[in-house]
């Protein structure tokens, strides 16, 4: 008896902790996921543009650039520019860069800005620091304990010896039938 | 309860003066380590590996996907040394591409010889992420059919590479980064008179 209220309230305590950290890395296990298929970090945009005029390389210097940079996005900050070759101009803007081929006068504007919430949770799964690692193996941990605590939660026909055992059942024939399949290539 | 808030402002406090004091042991240290420059540094990775330098330079990409992975350059936008972060650091973000840069870090080598190469194609079989992919563009992370051509490609030329080195391997270079500073744009970072052959830091892998 005193064995099941400990397990309900280790089950309950560590549920409550660990409610946000399952958010997080709820959120981000879909994003990443899906990581093919979109930049889940970042809101990536393209905008091709055009000047009229080509330019030589040679009269550019940097307060050449930035009123250039005016001319077709005025909005975006100047950080720095090079010439990886000949006849293009990088311009480094604040969220993004701008390419512009001096000959042709086209180019475009790539800017990337932070996916709000996004951002923040892929930045946590991706481990970004060795104190987060420890903190992930915790919840890591906890989550195993999560689990198995959460079997004996209830007594009777809805516990693990009835409606429990055949949905344990099919959490546990899933995966298997996944390795079966793809990685012991039974069938 | 205020008490209790307020003892751990406390514990914060002497936590932040600790990290403050090895902070300043670290800036000793940083005086005896080599501060070079990409240009300088890229044809004599060689020398610097497994050691310690300070290298300084302009952020041309930063991998977005995870950013786990950004390339620098100095002066000349034709060698580009490619910057991991420590576990310290975790990731680079977006938003450092085009800033000046000082990067403390260890000198990584990965040498690159025939069983390298037949373990890649398993790696490429398997469909495995591997850092000798890893180029300018952060990898690619959506792979086609033709992206797989691509490889196929890339590793008969990193074969070509190895028949002609004389060692029996090419090695590829880059910087293990503990610590990095960005510094202020303050002169003009043009980059001029300069032939487009397009070759990186000594070994480094590229493509476009």
């Amino acid at each position: 008896m005193k064995l099941r209220k400990l397990n309900r309230s280790l089950h309950r305590d560590l549920g409550y902790i660990f409610f946000f950290l399952t958010v997080i890395y709820g959120l981000s296990g879909i994003a990443l996921n899906h990581i093919d298929d979109w930049n889940p970090s970042y809101v990536v945009k393209y905008k091709e543009i055009k000047i009229e005029k080509s330019l030589k390389k040679e009269s550019l210097d940097r307060d050449k650039v930035i009123s250039l940079l005016q001319t077709f996005a005025p909005h975006e900050k100047y950080k720095n520019h090079y010439f990886p070759n000949e006849t293009t101009l990088k311009v480094f803007i604040k969220d993004g860069n701008v390419n512009l081929d001096l000959n042709t006068g086209e180019g475009y504007i790539e800017t990337s800005k932070r996916r709000p919430i996004f951002h923040q949770v892929n930045y946590l799964h991706y481990n970004p620091h060795k104190i987060w690692t420890w903190i992930s193996d915790i919840y890591a941990t906890s989550l195993i304990i999560l689990a198995f605590t959460g079997l004996f939660i209830l007594k009777g026909k809805n516990g693990i010896t009835g409606r429990g055992a055949w949905l344990t059942a099919i959490g546990i024939i899933v995966p298997i039938i996944f390795l079966l399949i793809y990685y012991w290539k039974v069938f | 309860m205020i008490k209790k808030v307020l003892g751990l402002f406390v514990v914060i406090a002497v936590m932040a003066s600790c990290a403050s004091k090895e902070q300043k042991t670290e800036q000793a240290n940083e005086q005896e380590i080599a501060k070079l420059t990409v240009d300088e540094i890229a044809g004599d990775m060689l020398s610097h590996v497994d050691k310690e330098i300070v290298i300084k330079g302009t952020v041309n990409h930063v991998c977005s996907h995870g950013g786990k992975r950004m390339f620098i350059m100095g002066e000349n936008p034709d060698v580009a040394l490619r910057i991991t972060p420590s576990k310290e650091i975790g990731v680079f973000e977006k938003e450092l591409e085009g800033s000046h840069v000082m990067v403390t870090g260890i000198v990584k080598e990965l040498r690159i010889d025939e069983a390298y190469v037949v373990n890649l194609e398993k790696e490429i079989a398997e469909d495995t992420d591997n850092e000798a992919f890893h180029d300018h563009s952060g990898g690619k992370h959506d792979e086609t059919e033709e992206d797989k051509n691509e490889k196929k490609a890339h590793i008969e030329a990193m074969r070509e590479k190895i028949a002609t080195s004389e060692n029996g391997y090419y090695s590829q270079f880059w910087v293990e980064a503990s610590k990095f500073e960005v510094k202020e744009c303050d002169h003009e970072h043009a980059h001029e008179d300069h032939d487009h052959d397009h070759e990186h830091a000594e070994g480094e892998e590229h493509t476009h």
